[in-house]
């Protein structure tokens, strides 16, 4: 058998008798069985769209908080060695009155960091170096 | 097209309830046959790949479990050549097999086809020509 002309042309498949009488009467059962189903409401509005779209919105700001590769200046700063700041403060070519200029100080730091020179305790060689290097005028 | 009963059935319910909501939409630019036929050709389509996703199963699996069904599931007549027929039709892609089923079985003319499954009618007769082909193919083995 080769050709399709030669196959019967039938309908082989055979629908249990009285399936089209039932018919009307299941689908009418079940468009009203949807029909009357409860509604889900105002709280099951609330548990099934509001809830998980609060979840996914914690959950997106949770991963974009962890992931954030900058975050604030002060964070940033933190984040840098004093070793690695002084390096990169040296390298410039930053006067040290400038950076006074920039600073912020309050009375309590300038207090401090006075405090911190008056005590410090100096090299004798480094100071005769020093002494040494002054042209004094007599 | 799903050649199990009980999946034709359910099939068929769940084109008359998508009708009985959507009838209210049904323009009369179309003939109700037609939009009646599309809406049960897209339901028939989407049960079949439900099924596949359903049972991950690839499409060869999906043709021999119905083919399978064409021995042992009840309510199938025919002879022995009618049902080799229908197993020629499982090798065919759904699509192929629908518009096939449409023009050879259903006797529908290319521009019906055209308006239902939104296919071109040249799309359409070179559809039908590969399908005729395979299952003479497929009739010409052992």
């Amino acid at each position: 058998m080769k050709k399709l002309e030669d196959i019967p042309k039938n309908n082989i498949f055979e629908v249990p008798e009285g399936y089209f009488d039932k018919l009307p009467g299941i689908i009418q059962s079940r468009v009203a069985a949807k029909e009357t189903a409860p509604g889900i409401g105002i709280y099951g509005l609330v548990l099934k769209v509001a809830l998980p779209m609060m979840a996914i919105g914690l959950a997106v700001f949770l991963i974009f908080r962890e992931n954030d590769p900058h975050g604030t200046p002060e964070d940033l700063l933190a984040s840098v060695s004093t070793e690695q700041l002084s390096d990169y403060l040296i390298d410039t070519d930053l006067s040290t009155d400038e950076l006074l200029d920039n600073l912020d100080l309050s009375e309590l730091d300038i207090n401090a960091l006075n405090e911190e020179v008056l005590y410090e305790e100096f090299d004798n060689d480094l100071l005769e170096e020093y002494v040494d290097g002054l042209e004094l005028e007599l | 097209m799903v050649i199990d009963h009980d999946d034709a059935d359910d099939v068929t319910q769940e084109v008359f309830i998508k009708i009985y909501k959507a009838i209210d939409r049904f323009r009369e630019d179309a003939q109700l046959y037609t939009w009646i036929y599309r809406i049960a050709t897209n339901e028939c389509l989407s049960f079949l790949n439900k099924k596949k996703r359903r049972f991950f199963l690839p499409l060869e699996d999906v043709s021999k479990e119905l083919s399978n069904k064409l021995d042992s599931a009840p309510n199938i007549g025919g002879d022995e050549i009618q049902r080799r027929l229908q197993k020629a039709l499982l090798t065919l892609p759904d699509k192929q097999r629908l518009v096939f089923n449409m023009k050879y079985f259903d006797d529908m003319s290319y521009e019906q086809i055209s308006e239902i499954t939104k296919t071109s009618v040249g799309a359409l007769k070179a559809s039908f020509h590969h399908a005729t082909k395979k299952i003479e193919d497929f009739l010409t083995q052992d």
